[in-house]
């Protein structure tokens, strides 16, 4: 497996050495966002080709004014199909009572429901007559099919009516069943959140139960940015749609486009938890939004050429543009990095960055834990049990080596997968390991263990 | 003739209650065709504006990607159009213009997709051929690509979610045309149901119209179901109920009017039986008195001629009454169809005698002739009271109505090898042409009469009945000069 690969190119040491502030916003204290970017080792073996990471942090910084958070332009997108009736759907009444509450005036509130197909039943408007809307909220009746695709649809053109980028653009869907009128299969989900995400609009997604799909929640959530909830009970909806909303209040940056231009025939091979091959010198990724206090890395995994010990190589140029939702301006940053070389492995070892390399950890456990689920859902319960035995020990072994608390965060995950392989309540566990696996690759900053 | 009237108003009844429901039907069938016609026609007029601005729609979007030949176009769009998610631009000889990439795959993508666009399209003059849609697997996702030659060759792979969410958005804001009765549906390539409207659970459709849709929805399908016959039978239902009114109505009037008629009947009858009763109470003592007076007449010799003409007055008299009770009781006795005829061997003329003499007297004093022409004088088979009854009747007209005449004439013939014919004409007033076919109905006489004190009423409606159960009839012959009366009679063995 790939794990052997990156513990291979994690052995070796390297120096790291911290990219320069740009000189416009990123050094500004008031700015939004904290960047640090880096190889995951500042030194590298001379003398031959290697794989090595590059690796970008971007920390939301604490919003310093709490009154003062960014407008929001939301779409509550609610299942009403027929296994929505009684207790669910006073439970998702009640929680979008709590939501509304929480929401003023200068919000733009739309709500969108459907069954056999999607109704608009409140345009996109501000929130002036928040009475107004719970009444309209009460007429609700739960009936019908489910058609996902079309409520999703219609919530996603609702919020583009307002859309802005001072905004926070954001579709919440709740559902509880499976898509059974219109597109229905994950990948074409994931392609739909794909093209809403493209317009800066997140699809939070929220599972009610153990009767919907968690593969195309998340992927919808994941291809769009927005956060992902399992909920097995519908008590916990409330709790759910306030942490959404402390999310979507908590927004500092949003529309993050990152721009990493390699040189020197560095080869740039794949972006960490993503599955698309690249090509050429140019790589460009993006995140809808970062939260307050959130810290999300991109990790890419680069082909280094051989080159002479003590040569200092210039590996990319980083340029990040965003939108400073605190300050309300259009910022960027920008960055270069470079790696040294050195023919003493020592020196790789002493300069490697042990938080860049928990990233690698994490992503790479993560990745080998949907393939645990992959095999289970197969059926092959052996090969599961094995693999996830595998990456627990790895994860336990590299957290306590690291002392990186994100990893010792994760082992708790990952137990409760390989503790659930063989459960006679896969599909539960399933949702679990995915809202977990969901929030890992996302760096969701909620994992509320609700387990 | 009470039962015959009954059966005849439970006949008209049926009858009518019959053509009103068969009507009812009928035209309730019609509207339920007319109902589902118009529904039909209502349907495939409104899918087929629903296709024309899908066509509309799908040309839009032609418009907006054929933009993309322009290469700055592109990377603007690229960028912002969550549709559009790749691009490839070639040169007439099939270069890569756009991207600038070295990159294997994106070079063997487009010879891929060259091998998607119509063969001989490259002939400017077929217009129509320079551009169109193709549906491209990649794993198991469906890719719509977008194709358009013009100079260069352009290839535009749209985010097929994006694409059916447009698709959607666009159809949400179109009428919808479906009730609680009817589903209409778009079905994508796979058979999945896309979109629908109306009611998903129809259970039964008699109206099922299917549509394919135009690239890049090549394979797709818009269907629409509905029930007509829920909405033409709810409507046969209100017609059928208001026909069910209508026949409701009929039965009651013709109840009503038969209880009406059964009441008069009812009435009728015991107003018979009193005078029937009353009659032969009567019979007995007249028949005294006039035995006695006819007695007294033929053995008194009475020089006195007042004390004589009194004598025949009374005589005369109860001979009237008599007859009156007769047909009476003759009357009831038709009516209950229990007289039977009691024939006897006689000969004509001293019939003839026996049936005028009563009215010799009474006809002398009017100064009435009567002139009698007898051309049957063998003897005749026949019911002396009867045929006493019908004559005097006759005549008994002709003192009370045509007492103006000069003459009567009496023709006596052989009308068959059975029966015989009396025709007995007055100069009287005559009958009016209007009123010959009521002076047989029983109690019926003429406006003009009213003036006459006497009378039943019943004289030759009796007479009539009489005649017919005497084998013959008694008919009014149109006569220019008073009334003509022809009475036949069967009296001869066959």
């Amino acid at each position: 497996m790939k794990i052997k690969q990156i513990l291979s190119v994690l052995a070796i040491h390297l120096t790291f050495t911290s990219g320069a502030c740009d000189i416009n916003d990123s050094c500004n204290q008031a700015s939004a966002l904290d960047f640090n970017v880096g190889m995951s080792s500042g030194q590298l073996l001379a003398g031959q080709s290697q794989k090595a990471y590059l690796n970008i942090d971007i920390t939301g910084r604490p919003s310093l004014i709490k009154a003062k958070r960014p407008q929001a332009n939301i779409a509550f997108v609610l299942d009403k199909s027929g296994s929505m009736s009684g207790h669910k759907m006073i439970q998702a009444k009640q929680a979008l009572e709590m939501a509304v509450s929480r929401l003023n005036s200068q919000d733009i509130v739309s709500l969108v429901v459907y069954d056999d197909t999607a109704k608009v039943l409140w345009p996109a408007a501000t929130l002036q007559s928040p009475s107004q809307f719970l009444k309209t909220v009460n007429t609700i009746y739960a009936d019908g099919s489910t058609a996902l695709f079309a409520g999703v649809t219609q919530g996603g053109y609702e919020v583009r009516k307002y859309l802005a980028d001072n905004k926070v653009n954001r579709v919440v869907l709740l559902s509880d069943g499976i898509a059974n009128v219109g597109p229905s299969e994950p990948h074409e989900l994931a392609e739909l959140g794909r093209a809403f995400g493209k317009q800066h609009i997140s699809i939070s997604t929220i599972g009610l139960g153990l009767g919907y799909n968690e593969d195309l929640m998340t992927q919808l959530a994941g291809y769009s940015d927005g956060n992902h909830y399992f909920v097995e009970n519908a008590d916990k909806l409330a709790k759910v749609f306030d942490s959404e909303l402390g999310d979507v209040f908590s927004v500092v940056a949003q529309d993050i486009e990152i721009n990493i231009n390699f040189k020197n025939g560095v080869k740039p091979i794949r972006i960490l938890g993503k599955d698309d091959t690249l090509s050429g010198q140019q790589v460009v990724s993006k995140f809808n939004q970062i939260y307050g206090e959130q810290k999300r890395h991109l990790t890419l995994e680069i082909m280094v050429p051989p080159n002479a010990k003590d040569f200092q190589l210039a590996v990319a140029d980083v340029a990040v543009k965003y939108h400073d939702v605190v300050n309300g301006i259009q910022s960027s940053h920008r960055d270069s990095v470079t790696v040294a070389f050195t023919d003493e492995a020592e020196k790789v070892e002493e300069s490697q960055d042990s938080e860049v390399f928990a990233n690698v950890i994490s992503t790479q456990v993560n990745e080998v834990s949907k393939e645990v689920v992959r095999l289970r859902d197969q059926g092959d319960l052996e090969g599961a049990t094995t693999l996830g035995r595998r990456n627990l020990e790895l994860l336990e072994q590299e957290a306590e080596r690291t002392d990186s608390p994100k990893l010792k965060a994760q082992i708790k995950k990952e137990q409760y997968l390989f503790d659930n392989i063989g459960s006679s309540n896969w599909n539960k566990a399933r949702k679990q390991v995915r809202e977990d696996q969901y929030a890992t690759e996302n760096q969701q900053t909620d994992s509320d263990g609700d387990q | 003739m009470h039962v015959k009237s009954e059966w005849l108003l439970l006949i008209l009844f049926t009858f009518t209650l019959f053509i009103v429901g068969w009507l009812g039907y009928k035209l309730a069938d019609q509207q339920e065709q007319q109902v589902k016609m118009e529904q039909i026609h209502g349907s495939e007029q409104t899918l087929a504006l629903l296709q024309q601005n899908l066509q509309a729609y799908i040309n839009s979007y032609h418009q907006q990607l054929n933009k993309l030949i322009v290469i700055d176009e592109v990377k603007m769009m690229m960028d912002s159009n969550p549709l559009i998610d790749q691009v490839l631009v070639m040169d007439s000889d099939q270069n890569l213009v756009f991207p600038e990439t070295s990159f294997a795959r994106t070079h063997a993508l487009g010879a891929q997709w060259l091998k998607y666009l119509p063969v001989g399209s490259s002939d400017q003059k077929s217009g129509r051929l320079n551009s169109g849609w193709f549906t491209w697997h990649n794993n198991q996702n469906s890719k719509y690509i977008y194709w358009m030659r013009a100079d260069r060759i352009l290839f535009v792979e749209l985010n097929t979610s994006m694409l059916l969410a447009e698709f959607i958005r666009w159809l949400s804001v179109q009428p919808d045309i479906t009730t609680e009765r009817s589903y209409l549906a778009i079905k994508d390539n796979v058979g999945r149901t896309f979109y629908q409207w109306g009611n998903s659970e129809l259970t039964r459709a008699n109206i099922d119209i299917q549509k394919n849709l135009e690239p890049p929805f090549a394979g797709w399908s818009l269907r629409y179901q509905s029930d007509a016959t829920i909405l033409a039978a709810s409507s046969k239902n209100l017609f059928i109920l208001s026909w069910l009114g209508i026949l409701l109505l009929i039965s009651v009037i013709t109840w009503l009017l038969y209880k009406a008629r059964k009441k008069e009947q009812q009435e009728t009858k015991h107003k018979l039986s009193f005078i029937n009763k009353v009659s032969h109470e009567l019979k007995t003592p007249l028949t005294n008195i006039r035995l006695y007076g006819e007695l007294l007449e033929r053995t008194l010799d009475i020089q006195d001629d007042s004390s004589m003409k009194s004598l025949q007055v009374i005589n005369q008299e109860s001979q009237r009454l008599s007859r009156l009770i007769n047909n009476v009781l003759n009357f009831n006795q038709l009516e209950k169809n229990n007289l039977a005829l009691n024939r006897v061997e006689k000969k004509f003329g001293s019939l003839w005698r026996e049936a005028i003499e009563p009215f010799l007297l009474t006809f002398e004093k009017l100064g009435i002739v009567i002139d009698i022409q007898n051309e049957v004088d063998h003897k005749v088979s026949i019911d002396v009271d009867v045929f006493k009854q019908i004559m005097a009747n006759l005549l008994s007209n002709i003192e009370k109505y045509a007492n103006s005449s000069q003459q009567v004439q009496v023709l006596v013939k052989q009308k068959s090898e059975q029966q015989m014919s009396i025709i007995v004409q007055d100069q009287g007033p005559g009958i009016p042409e209007k009123q010959a076919d009521k002076i047989f109905d029983p109690f019926y006489r003429l406006v003009d009469s009213l003036i006459q004190s006497s009378g039943t009423g019943m004289g030759l409606g009796i007479a009539r009945d009489l005649a017919r159960l005497h084998g013959g009839d008694l008919v009014l012959i149109d006569s220019t000069d008073g009334a003509c009366f022809e009475l036949t009679l069967e009296v001869f063995d066959g």
